[in-house]
């Protein structure tokens, strides 16, 4: 029996450390989604390698709470000697480090905190917060959206190419705003429903369900669309916010560095075969090496091209990801790909359906695509075909390009065998 | 209940003392010598039982014990543990385990870690050898898994060689919680203690961790075997123990 001194001695330890303790996990809640991060920089603090320590509990992991205390303290640390406030913080095991926002005080411009920060000995870089937003157009209401009004229908032969592969057994993470997983048309088809921001809203928003019903709503279920790839497996994670505007019929919606990289380490961590993002902003070295590390396992990353953007805007700028754009914009480079993003109807929060415009919903339609590729030839390497006026040949892309006649042939004869 | 035999004790500057008394000092004066980059941190805990490898260090007394870790952004460190016993109400100090090493990334899933380890614990019972042995030791992460292999060359008695490898995994099903595993087994290289070469005892445990913040209480099932060896106990039974920590 444990003696009532060394009972006390115990809980006099734990009504010290739990106050502490608590205090520390509130404090990493900070970072409000709403709160644009106009005046936070990212500081990347080094990780010493894992180690063994000896003990009883260790369980050797990275983020256990000795080193996590530890590198806070440290994040603290260097915030205070570059007159920072620590914001908020995560691991990022996969690039050996910790990610900080830290917070300016007014009169220090960005720039100059983030060369200050990246000169301390316990940094390995620092970059800007970025915004990036959601490359959706506007939306308008559809009485009763059918699939034979969706664009791929007909452009892309989409019922056809549903007898080759409908994406069973390939995962899509959807990097967006949250999306409505119990949508009629989309209910069962999440692997995964993430939220990398504070705090969760309520309902569902407008953009992240939509881009979702484009790639995987359900097929020859009697409502509503067929997304492009119905049997694939999705994966929600909210990285993006849609902001509240009475004015707006269709309001934007924004994403921020951190809750991108953290989505995209979980995406990279649960095997994602494609990541869908659909958004575009300035380049960034946290982002642009957890896209090389996804690329690198063989994740194929379809993001969006902004021509108003340097570059077409980040991620799309990045070798190895795919960039997509609205087919119907002029003048698009070689290296993007067209697919549809005019008057696309798709899923809505409420278990609605709408029409919807732009650039993100073109990506959708490439992420759809990509896991019909994928479940048809897993492993191989992946290659988009265009048609003469530069959009993406779904046809020829899924089937590979036929020696006798244009790809059109074998879909014709699996059609005609099977209306025999 | 235990006795030991062939049991001498060893010369004060024994092989593996020597080991650890010149490679971890010097790990430690390296890592000393640029101090702002690295991390110090710590911890203290409080186990209902302290049990290492399926034995209890604390005769199955409660234990406080404190962390001491020490990082070096090269990837070298040096920790240091220390051990008391909590029984009749009062704390006896039994002793301290520090070891030092090198660990490196090799990729975003795999870092390997090696270094030397000196356990200097008396042992909490009445007839058990101390808990003293120096270990050369070298292992990998790699994602969830570790595994980790260890030499000595005086494990517990003079000049009795061992070596042990243990093999553990953990995943978190919720956030904030933590189950691992790990299975361990140690195999006595020759004879020069109460057992024979090839001898092989194995251990075994289950752990559950609820972190908040930099506080956390874990639960543990942990056991191994044999329990008894030509008529002597050498391993305590099955056994559930609790703890709390919180780290600085």
């Amino acid at each position: 029996m444990i003696p009532w001194r060394i009972l006390r001695w115990f809980f006099a330890v734990a009504v010290v450390a739990a106050p502490l303790a608590f205090s520390q996990a509130l404090a990493t809640q900070g970072n409000s989604a709403s709160a644009l991060p106009s005046r936070q920089i990212l500081v990347m603090l080094k990780v010493p390698p894992q180690h063994f320590r000896p003990g009883a509990a260790y369980g050797g992991r990275y983020g256990d709470a000795a080193q996590l205390a530890t590198r806070r303290r440290t994040a603290e640390s260097v915030a205070e000697k570059n007159g920072l406030t620590v914001v908020d913080g995560w691991p990022m095991p996969l690039l050996g480090v910790d990610c900080y926002v830290m917070k300016l005080p007014d009169g220090i411009s960005i720039d100059d905190a983030v060369q200050k920060a990246s000169r301390d000995p316990r940094v390995a870089w620092s970059e800007p917060m970025q915004l990036y937003q959601a490359q959706g157009g506007g939306g308008a209401r559809a009485p009763d959206p059918l699939f034979p009004i969706e664009p791929a229908a007909l452009r892309w032969r989409l019922a056809d190419l549903h007898r080759f592969a409908t994406g069973r057994g390939v995962s899509v993470a959807i990097i967006d705003s949250k999306i409505q997983v119990s949508h009629p048309d989309l209910s069962g088809h999440f692997i995964a429903d993430k939220n990398f921001l504070s705090p969760e809203p309520r309902t569902a928003e407008n953009h992240g369900t939509a881009v979702a019903g484009i790639i995987g709503a359900a097929a020859d279920n009697g409502i509503g669309i067929a997304g492009i790839a119905p049997a694939a497996q999705l994966m929600a994670l909210r990285a993006c916010w849609q902001v509240a505007s009475r004015a707006a019929a269709s309001p934007p919606t924004l994403c921020e560095s951190l809750s991108i990289a953290r989505a995209l380490q979980y995406a990279i961590d649960h095997n994602a075969d494609v990541i869908n993002l659909s958004l575009s902003g300035p380049p960034g070295p946290l982002l642009s090496k957890l896209l090389s590390i996804a690329i690198a396992r063989n994740a194929t990353v379809v993001t969006a091209f902004d021509p108003t953007l340097p570059k077409g805007g980040f991620p799309a700028s990045l070798p190895g990801v795919i960039a997509v754009a609205d087919q119907s914009l002029p003048n698009l480079p070689a290296n993007v790909y067209g697919a549809p993003g005019r008057d696309i109807p798709t899923t809505q929060p409420g278990g609605k359906w709408y029409l919807v415009n732009g650039t993100s919903y073109s990506v959708a339609h490439v992420s759809g695509l990509v896991a019909l590729v994928r479940e048809r030839r897993s492993g191989a390497r992946l290659a988009l075909a265009r048609s003469r006026m530069g959009a993406i040949d779904a046809c020829a892309t899924l089937l590979g390009p036929a020696h006798s006649c244009d790809c059109h042939c074998p879909l014709s004869q699996t059609t005609a065998m099977g209306n025999r | 209940m235990i006795a030991i035999a062939r049991f001498r004790r060893p010369p004060r500057w024994a092989t593996g003392k020597r080991i650890a008394f010149r490679i971890l000092p010097a790990i430690g004066l390296a890592l000393f010598a640029d101090p702002a980059a690295a991390q110090l941190g710590g911890s203290i805990a409080v186990d209902s039982d302290y049990r290492l490898r399926g034995y209890s260090l604390t005769d199955d007394h409660p234990a406080v014990s404190a962390q001491l870790t020490y990082d070096h952004p090269s990837g070298f460190y040096i920790d240091l543990s220390a051990l008391a016993e909590l029984s009749r109400g009062d704390a006896r100090f039994l002793g301290v385990i520090a070891n030092a090493g090198y660990a490196k990334r090799l990729s975003p899933h795999l870092t390997i870690d090696a270094g030397v380890l000196r356990s200097q614990i008396r042992s909490a019972g009445r007839y058990s050898p101390p808990y003293e042995y120096t270990e050369l030791y070298a292992g990998a992460f790699a994602g969830p898994v570790t595994a980790r292999i260890y030499y000595s060359p005086d494990y517990r008695y003079y000049r009795q060689s061992t070596l042990y490898g243990e093999l553990e995994a953990g995943f978190e099903p919720i956030s904030a919680w933590r189950v691992s595993g790990h299975l361990g087994m140690l195999v006595y290289l020759n004879s020069a203690s109460i057992y024979d070469a090839g001898t092989a005892h194995k251990d075994w445990r289950i752990s559950i961790t609820r972190q908040f913040g930099n506080f956390e209480i874990h639960t543990a099932l942990s056991g191994g075997g044999p329990t008894h060896y030509e008529g002597l106990w050498v391993h305590k039974r099955t056994a559930l123990t609790g703890g709390a920590s919180v780290s600085f």
